[in-house]
């Protein structure tokens, strides 16, 4: 006899099978809001009250075939075969056949209920899952499904009678591991475009009882972005015009939109883009530094942006990899960091941010076939160039409104006597108050407040000096490259010298009759004479003698080799550069490096240039130097755009520029200037020799004159 | 033969080469360690020496220039090399740190280039005068006899020479040591000056004087005929000097004269001579010397009158690339212009108070 039999499956299974599945309880509430997400919701919140939790989406819902074939149809292959979301076609996130065990892993009964658009009515499943007992068969156990008044289209999932206890740092590790799903925030325009995925919010909250108003516990807002220092946008609108500006700042004043093009850094209305048009950005960005948060916040924002620092961009409304993501350095911000071209911090994890573009039509950017990556038309290349220099201009920004934060405390010298003279009150108190324990308390009270202050500010005192010594070591190895570098590179560079005249001696013998290939060679020559001047000079100043003896140093011998070094590099931008100084008086400074008076010089000058290049006509650059009774003066003047008088105080602050920084792929000279060092460079060489440095009248012909007065030497130092 | 370039870096010694070449002289250019290796093998030949200073690429060779150098002349002394010149040619860095203070070994040399300057100017003009000096060191080794070295007759030689010149160089043992001896009449004013200085004591700006060659032709007739004058263009200090007695038929002496002076007195028989400007920073009106500074630094001439001139030691370790030694009685001192000598004080050894003094006379001849 032959027999149709049928496995059994004994109900228990379900409670095996989720378990094996969903091992922790993160895990299953993680998984249950990827559902939401596939379910192309844009907001859940995630609310704890109680024995109860409660997950809300405003997804598309199920109907009750979705409920019936999908839900409680094990093993169903939906998500396999609908790999996209209908609505914003989101990549699922789901695992497969995972959300129902779920539920069953959270707690011993469900309630989901689910609406969709515009149905007649939603639906509710009841599932008690310690009906699913061993010795029942799976078959056997009910589920209850009925139908319930519409509302607009989103599910509920309520889990009851919860397995486990819910902790906030369990909450939290939750709300991390479903925060890859978010847009983290909202950038472009919300009618910027139609269809786009408008991003996806979780908020997750925990109320004593299910009634009682939630406080939310985690989210992207309240977890990481509020406690980042500042915000930076970008906006490009539809005829390629481009702005920018901080919008938070904790440092200093937010800054208004100011109009932008990265290849016009000088230019004050800069034009318009060819080719990039409707692209926004908005980045978070935040200075790790343990001083600037509380010990939570710091190490769990410095883990969240190590591993998810970085600028995502996002293509009508969809998410374009790599971009943003770890290790992909698009913007080069990484690399502009890592070879110290740039000293504020810029790099990827010092950011989270995002670029949105809207270009519908497919016009403005292309895809790769593969779809990984935009190809690097005009509009890419543009997008990045723009991007990377607003990051760096405001971070150079933000580090010297930082370094000035730090300096408008004041110095701690009034601070401290301030201190002392409390302790000293307070000790005279005790004194008079002998056994008064009132008078104890509040003396034990002010030493208490004093110890803090002064907690605070060796903080302070600490952080700042840590950054000035990280900056001067490295402009100190800077120092010593450059000086080997010359010394290496001589020989060489005087034997391309001699071959390169030899080489062109006969190329013009050879081409004697052509007048047009004469000209060029000797511009060549005129060319090479002035990188060889200009070499000499930053020879003699970078050689170990004039970085290594200090004494009396003459200007009037400072300005004379600078001007015979860069006398022709002035020429050549078309500036008349002349130098003026006593003619036989050395002007001797009080002891000092005679590279420091060489770099006072060459800073001023990389600055005056920047200046002049605005000037149409002649444009002018004077040295002068003399003596009064006490002090050498150099004044250094240039007929250039001038200084704002609102700068006129910062701009000898560390990282102060009014520059726009060169975007990330820029060249390295041109991303070496308007880092905002050069002054400060200048004050702290003045600084150090006792002398000042100010901004005084300029004279008849000029528009900015500094003045540098240093300290003469002392009579009979010779 | 030819001249051998000790070198370690034979690739950027192409080029150089080729530049000093072109006067016509022979270059091989040597790694250091095989140029020990021909001497300690009795086997090294050459017309002349270019040494470098830092030859520290050659992995085969820990030493420096200047102790190849001493070899050289060690050998020279036993008589295993022949007479030949042994001129420093590096560039300032290294002689920087590698002679640094020390002037013991600058008299190893007879000359000292800067590469440098070889890229920046006329190659020829080094060239010339390395084939003067490779013919100087030849001639005192087939015939040293004094006269016919200087070209002069004993009587003129009495008029325009030096005793002690004579004297030292007849006294001094080794061809080699003779033949450098030699090369310092020809290099240092003193007895002889060269074209630039002449224009100077003159008061005539050269460049800018279409006369300066019938002024020139004047002086033919004290002219150096000796050794190497092909490649050292030089005349008599004495004997210009006693052309102008008699040209000027004055007892005034010329260098007591002004620029003015000198050029009208010129003016009576020869045309187109401009006068020569004083520099900035170096006052006076009665050039006679040039500022050694000027030239150290940035090969520039610049005249001076030596009421304002501040004479520095021939030992000034800081005048970079020149060779450092003690002054002989026969040649000119080394003088700076007080604007030079004022910016670079640390450089040089002048006497403060001097200084001051000068700067006082120049500021009231100003003033005035």
């Amino acid at each position: 006899m032959t027999e149709t039999l049928q496995f059994s499956i004994d109900a228990t299974l379900i409670d095996r099978i989720g378990r094996e599945l969903v091992s922790k309880q993160q895990t299953a509430l993680v998984e249950l809001v990827k559902n939401a997400y596939d379910a192309d919701a844009t907001s859940v919140d995630v609310i704890f009250a109680g024995d109860v939790l409660l997950i809300t989406d405003d997804g598309v819902g199920m109907s009750r075939r979705e409920l019936v074939d999908g839900f409680l149809r094990l093993a169903t292959s939906m998500k396999v075969d609908n790999p996209k979301s209908a609505r914003f076609q989101r990549s699922r996130a789901g695992r497969k056949g995972i959300g129902r065990f779920s539920t069953q892993r959270l707690g011993r009964t469900l309630r989901l209920k689910t609406w969709k658009k515009d149905a007649e009515k939603g639906h509710e499943l009841r599932v008690d899952w310690d009906d699913f007992k061993q010795g029942v068969d799976l078959g056997a156990v009910t589920v209850q499904l009925e139908e319930i008044e519409p509302r607009e289209e989103g599910t509920v999932v309520e889990i009851s009678g919860l397995r486990d206890s819910w902790s906030d740092a369990q909450i939290r590790q939750s709300w991390r591991g479903v925060r890859l799903l978010q847009q983290p925030f909202p950038v472009a325009p919300t009618d910027a475009g139609d269809g786009s995925d408008p991003g996806f919010e979780v908020t997750f909250y925990r109320a004593d009882d299910e009634y009682s108003d939630p406080t939310v516990v985690a989210d992207f807002e309240t977890e990481i972005l509020s406690k980042m220092q500042a915000i930076v946008e970008f906006r490009v609108d539809d005829a390629g015009e481009a702005e920018w500006r901080i919008s938070k700042n904790r440092f200093g004043a937010p800054t208004s939109w100011t109009r932008i093009h990265h290849a016009h850094r000088e230019d004050k209305s800069p034009p318009k883009y060819g080719a990039l048009r409707n692209a926004w950005m908005k980045a978070h960005y935040a200075i790790l530094d343990p001083a600037l948060f509380t010990g939570h916040e710091y190490s769990r924002i410095r883990d969240l942006l190590a591993s998810e620092g970085g600028i995502r961009l996002y293509r009508n409304g969809f998410r374009v990899v790599p971009y943003g993501e770890q290790d992909d350095d698009w913007l080069g911000l990484d690399a502009t960091y890592a070879r110290r071209s740039m000293l504020a911090p810029v790099a990827n994890r010092q950011w989270i941010g995002v670029i949105e573009v809207h270009d519908a039509e497919g016009e403005t950017f292309e895809e790769h076939t593969s779809r990984e990556g935009l190809i690097a038309n005009t509009a890419f290349n543009e997008l990045v160039s723009l991007a990377s220099s607003v990051l760096v201009t405001a971070a150079t920004s933000i580090a010297a409104q930082r370094g000035r934060k730090t300096q408008a405390g004041g110095s701690s010298k009034p601070t401290s006597r301030r201190l002392s003279n409390r302790l000293r009150n307070t000790a005279r108190d005790l004194r008079n108050a002998k056994d008064d324990r009132s008078a104890n308390e509040k003396a034990a009270a002010v030493i208490e407040e004093v110890s803090d202050t002064v907690d605070d500010i060796v903080t302070e005192q600490e952080r700042k000096y840590a950054e000035q010594e990280a900056i001067l070591q490295l402009l100190a190895s800077l120092g010593m490259i450059t000086a080997e570098f010359s010394h290496e590179t001589g020989t060489t560079f005087q034997a391309a010298g001699s071959a390169f005249r030899e080489a062109l001696e006969v190329a013009k013998e050879a081409r004697r009759n052509d007048a047009e290939f004469l000209q060029t060679a000797e511009n060549a020559q005129f060319m090479f004479d002035r990188l060889n001047a200009l070499t000499a000079y930053l020879n003699e100043v970078a050689s170990a003698r004039s970085a290594r003896e200090i004494g009396p140093v003459s200007l009037s011998r400072a300005l004379d080799q600078f001007k015979r070094g860069l006398v022709q590099v002035s020429e050549r931008q078309g500036v008349t550069l002349s130098v003026d100084f006593p003619e036989f008086d050395g002007l001797y400074t009080a002891p000092m490096h005679e590279a420091e008076l060489a770099s006072i010089l060459l800073n001023f000058f990389s600055n005056s240039l920047k200046a002049v290049k605005t000037v149409e006509g002649e444009r002018r650059i004077h040295a002068s130097g003399e003596l009064d009774e006490d002090d050498i003066i150099l004044r250094f003047c240039d007929n250039g755009d001038g200084i704002n008088p609102e700068n006129e105080d910062r701009i000898f602050d560390l990282f102060f520029t009014t520059r726009i920084a060169a975007p990330s792929h820029s060249r390295a000279i041109d991303d070496a200037t308007g880092t905002g060092l050069g002054l400060w460079i200048v004050k702290q060489i003045v600084d150090r020799s006792e002398g000042e440095v100010s901004i005084v009248e300029a004279p008849d012909g000029f528009t900015t004159c500094f003045e540098v007065r240093i300290p003469k030497e002392e009579e009979g130092a010779t | 033969m030819s001249w051998v370039w000790v070198d370690d870096k034979l690739q950027e010694a192409a080029g150089l080469k080729r530049l000093l070449e072109a006067a016509g002289l022979q270059i091989d250019v040597s790694k250091p360690s095989a140029v020990r290796e021909r001497i300690k093998d009795g086997d090294f030949e050459a017309d002349g020496v270019l040494m470098d200073i830092e030859l520290n690429t050659d992995a085969a060779f820990s030493e420096d220039g200047s102790t190849m150098a001493q070899l050289i002349r060690t050998e020279q002394n036993r008589g295993t090399v022949a007479p030949l010149p042994v001129v420093r040619f590096a560039r300032r860095g290294p002689v920087d740190e590698y002679v640094g203070s020390d002037t013991s070994s600058d008299d190893l040399f007879v000359w000292s280039i800067d590469k440098d300057d070889v890229a920046a100017e006329k190659a020829e003009g080094f060239g010339i005068t390395l084939l003067g000096m490779q013919e100087v060191f030849a001639q005192v080794g087939r015939n040293g006899e004094f006269l016919s070295l200087v070209g002069l007759e004993e009587e003129s030689w009495d008029s325009f020479g030096h005793p002690t010149f004579r004297k030292t160089y007849e006294r001094t043992a080794g061809n080699h040591l003779k033949a450098a001896y030699y090369i310092r009449l020809l290099l240092t004013p003193g007895p002889l000056v060269g074209e630039d200085l002449l224009a100077v004591r003159l008061g005539v700006a050269r460049p800018e004087s279409s006369g300066w060659d019938a002024l020139l032709e004047a002086l033919k007739e004290f002219e150096y005929r000796g050794v190497a004058k092909a490649q050292f263009r030089r005349w008599w200090t004495r004997g210009v000097e006693l052309w102008w007695e008699e040209f000027s038929s004055s007892d005034e002496p010329l260098s007591s004269l002004t620029i003015e002076e000198r050029i009208t007195t010129l003016g009576a028989k020869f045309e187109n001579l401009v006068p020569l400007k004083m520099s900035d920073g170096s006052p006076g009106s009665r050039p006679w010397h040039h500022c050694q500074l000027s030239w150290s630094e940035h090969r520039e001439l610049v005249a001076v009158d030596p009421e304002f001139a501040l004479p520095v030691p021939r030992q000034l370790p800081s005048l970079d690339v020149q060779l450092r030694r003690p002054s002989e009685g026969w040649e000119d001192p080394l003088v700076v212009a007080l604007g030079p000598a004022s910016r670079n004080r640390s450089k040089l050894d002048v006497d403060n108070d001097v200084m001051e003094r000068l700067k006082a006379r120049a500021t009231a001849r100003n003033v005035a």
